[in-house]
């Protein structure tokens, strides 16, 4: 719960307190997801991707949006059950968000079909509905409860934890470049040893957040863990977090169709490349 | 207040205690909303016919401009399958059928059952003469 409550909590002060958790998400919702808003590719994307692609994806996000409540939500939540309302709040908030912005941006009229405005704003909301559950920890915190709830939801957070932290940080960043037909481009412009220093580049970038920003959850960087142990169960899988995002989020768009294996890689590794930063800097959002 | 009374206080309630009324709305247009997007995305995917596009152009409007003669279209396509980079022509003709000018221009994307308008720009006027528009190629987006 995000305001003090008491044993004489009454029902207008739970209230209030959603709607300030509520105004914060709709900011949080606004913040992580106008860059698809503003992206172009993200407009036809909605009429143009594969029906059951785009069904797999919204699908995916509940559970997602569930764990994401679970371990940084806008409220203190008690079991799994409260996780599960908070993540229907969270995609209502992220669809009514992206619905009035691609309104206000004219992006969605009376002469589109139901299909093709629908697709628009559900694709867009799940980035949104994620900005929205990010909000609490992203924008803090107005009263004292704030570092008692994170600290509690902290506790929570194992290695498996962590990991699931990091991919939904990649989703969020490698979202809006997934997209677009720059992906390819510098994915074609670069030769195959610039490829593998993006790659190398990458890991070492991870590291480096990794490393200076340590981890919650009493995964703390101390004399003990060795450099190798934090290398390999961090910074390595949580590359490979980043770079299995970047073929999802490819697929699910339709942008690796009729492509050959080796451009495949290589639009991945590009895309890796905001994805890893995403993984790494969870670490710094949450 | 102390974090201890604050969680025991919150665990001593039930979920519905702890769920505001209007929480629980919010919560429940969020589960429609899904549940539509599934159904609504999933009864497309499985029943919409794969008819390609059908595009339809008709004039909305002539309209004199400082360069000669605006003519306002739209676009509308009937077909199941969204087209991309449409091309739309439109020739103008004199009484004889002889050939005085034609003018071409795209349009992004026309999806599926949903239409887009432009124009083309003439420097006879249109309303004279025998004006034919259409839309003559696509691709597949």
């Amino acid at each position: 719960m995000l305001g003090k409550s008491s044993k004489a909590s009454s029902e207008s002060e739970i209230n209030d307190n959603f709607l300030k958790g509520l105004s914060r998400a709709f900011a949080g919702a606004i913040i992580f997801s106008y860059p698809i808003l503003m992206t172009m590719e993200m407009w036809s994307l909605g009429f143009t991707i594969s029906p059951t692609r785009l069904t797999i994806y919204i699908l995916l996000s509940i559970p997602l949006l569930v764990g994401l409540s679970y371990f940084v939500g806008f409220k203190d939540t008690e079991n799994i059950a409260d996780d599960i309302i908070d993540a229907f709040v969270g995609f209502a908030v992220g669809f009514v968000a992206s619905a009035i912005l691609l309104y206000i941006f004219g992006l969605i009229d009376s002469s589109m079909s139901y299909y093709e405005i629908f697709g628009k704003i559900t694709l867009q909301s799940v980035t949104a509905a994620i900005g929205a559950m990010y909000a609490h920890s992203e924008l803090g915190n107005s009263d004292g409860d704030f570092s008692k709830d994170q600290e509690k939801k902290n506790d929570r957070l194992n290695y498996w934890g962590e990991l699931f932290l990091m991919s939904v940080g990649a989703i969020l960043l490698a979202m809006s470049p997934a997209a677009t037909e720059e992906m390819y481009l510098i994915a074609f412009k670069m030769s195959d040893i610039q490829i593998i220093l993006l790659a190398l580049g990458s890991l070492i970038m991870m590291h480096a957040f990794v490393y200076t920003v340590g981890f919650k959850g009493g995964e703390s960087m101390n004399d003990e863990t060795s450099f190798w142990t934090v290398f390999l169960r961090f910074t390595v899988v949580g590359y490979a977090i980043a770079l299995l995002m970047s073929l999802y989020l490819l697929w699910t768009f339709g942008s690796l169709d009729g492509m050959g294996l080796k451009e495949i890689i290589k639009v991945i590794i590009v895309l890796g490349f905001p994805a890893a930063l995403g993984a790494a800097a969870s670490r710094v959002i949450i | 207040m102390s974090d201890k009374n604050k969680s025991s206080d919150d665990k001593n309630k039930s979920l519905a205690e702890r769920t505001s009324l209007f929480e629980w709305i919010v919560a429940a247009i969020g589960a429609i909303l899904v549940l539509f997007s599934i159904g609504f995305i999933t009864y497309q995917a499985i029943f919409a016919k794969d008819t390609p596009p059908n595009l339809i152009v008709n004039v909305t409007s002539v309209k004199r401009v400082s360069s000669g003669y605006l003519v306002e279209f739209n676009v509308k396509n009937e077909g199941e399958k969204t087209a991309a980079s449409v091309s739309i022509e439109g020739k103008l003709s004199d009484s004889d059928g002889k050939e005085i000018e034609t003018k071409t221009t795209t349009i992004e994307y026309v999806a599926s059952k949903s239409e887009r308008s432009g124009g083309l720009i003439y420097k006879e006027n249109p309303e004279i003469n025998k004006l034919e528009i259409s839309a003559i190629g696509y691709k597949d987006p």
